[in-house]
């Protein structure tokens, strides 16, 4: 899938679940890649990947973009690379119930904050056996 | 940009070499939005020392993984070759909750840091927790420690730091308002993979923790050596800091 204005999956129904697999999204650009809000699912097996350079009003530009209370999403086997954000270049968390990233790789993202992975507000965050490479957190923004 | 002191690239293959150069290279203006370039420029740089030579960022830019008021847990996780600011982790509570942080057989390598911690950075974290369990933590090199906390809690257990140099302050840990126990763990500053000089290292304040306004650490079973400093090998503490140790070997 090429894929450049993102998808978007929010506030689905209790006991309803989405599941995105084998999907590579990329070039990823002004907005996230997948914004999931206030939802179940998982996602598994997908490689975010952006060489885009931002411009002025790309404020945020995570490969995946999870918020609200409800939301429990289970991340496997999926890679993150050359993202850049200006918090949470491979996945930013802004709240959320429960977060699992398992196997997953973060390489060359760049961010001020949380280069690969930026969380807050959330829960629990269960990180197993993930590698964190080449990230870079340096200043992107005034 | 000049990158003396950074000379942990010299022993690797010559291909990673030089995609670890070119990723050190980078030119921070292009990661930058010209409004915001335009902003930085006319900062007053915090660091301008010669761990990485990029200079004039003119912010506080942190972590590889950040965290804020929650809980995480990672397990079995690698961090390496990665460039920051200060450090890998915010563990920002501020007066919420706090950020609480758990590290299980985490394995820590080639971290450098332009400015301050290269692998935790810890502020506002009084009612959060960092633990870090069964990892290693080898070859990073910072400004001012490995690990910093500025009211902040620590416990390490089982983990080992092997060859971690920071240029001022503590190649270890700084405290400031803060807490940590260290049991079970080795700290061994024999290897000197990121190759720093004699010099250097003297210039360093403490070999592995330096604690000010009334931190507190304890240590148990803990081995040291091979650290090397300009006022204490292993701890300097003021500011009505205690310090607990048993069963350990210096």
């Amino acid at each position: 899938m090429n894929n450049s204005n993102g998808i978007a999956i929010a506030n689905m129904a209790a006991g309803d679940t989405f599941a995105i697999s084998d999907s590579p999204i990329f070039p990823i650009q002004a907005i996230p890649g997948v914004t999931i809000a206030n939802s179940t699912g998982t996602v598994t097996k997908t490689a975010f990947v952006s060489n885009v350079t931002l411009g002025n009003n790309d404020q945020t530009n995570s490969g995946l973009l999870i918020s609200g209370r409800t939301a429990d999403v289970t991340i496997t086997n999926s890679s993150f690379h050359g993202l850049t954000s200006k918090i949470g270049a491979g996945i930013q968390v802004t709240s959320a119930s429960k977060i699992s990233i398992i196997n997953s790789t973060f390489v060359n993202n760049t961010a001020p904050i949380g280069a690969g992975v930026a969380l807050t507000s959330v829960n629990k965050t269960d990180l197993y056996t993930n590698k964190f490479t080449s990230n870079k957190a340096v200043k992107i923004d005034g | 940009m000049s990158y003396q002191g950074l000379n942990l690239l010299d022993e690797l293959p010559a291909a990673r070499k030089a995609s670890l150069i070119d990723f050190l290279s980078v030119d921070v203006s292009t990661l930058m939005t010209p409004y915001a370039l335009a902003q930085a420029q006319t900062k007053t740089p915090i660091s301008t020392n010669s761990i990485a030579g990029i200079a004039a960022l003119g912010a506080i830019p942190n972590g590889f993984l950040s965290g804020t008021q929650g809980w995480t847990l990672s397990r079995n996780c690698t961090f390496k070759n990665s460039l920051s600011v200060r450090g890998l982790l915010q563990g920002q509570g501020g007066s919420g909750s706090g950020e609480n942080m758990w590290f299980v057989t985490a394995k820590v390598q080639r971290l450098a840091a332009v400015d301050q911690a290269a692998f935790l950075f810890v502020i506002e974290n009084a009612q959060g927790t960092i633990q870090l369990i069964d990892s290693v933590v080898e070859d990073c090199l910072s400004a001012s420690s490995l690990i910093s906390l500025t009211f902040g809690r620590i416990t390490i257990t089982g983990t080992t730091f092997s060859g971690n140099y920071a240029q001022l302050g503590a190649n270890g840990i700084s405290m400031l308002y803060s807490s940590a126990t260290i049991t079970n763990s080795t700290i061994d500053n024999q290897r000197n993979h990121v190759k720093v000089t004699a010099a250097e290292m003297l210039m360093v304040d403490a070999g592995f923790v330096s604690m000010d306004y009334r931190s507190q650490i304890r240590l148990d079973n803990v081995i040291a050596r091979g650290l090397l400093a300009d006022t204490s090998s292993f701890i300097k503490a003021r500011g009505r800091s205690s310090i607990s140790i048993t069963n350990s070997t210096f």
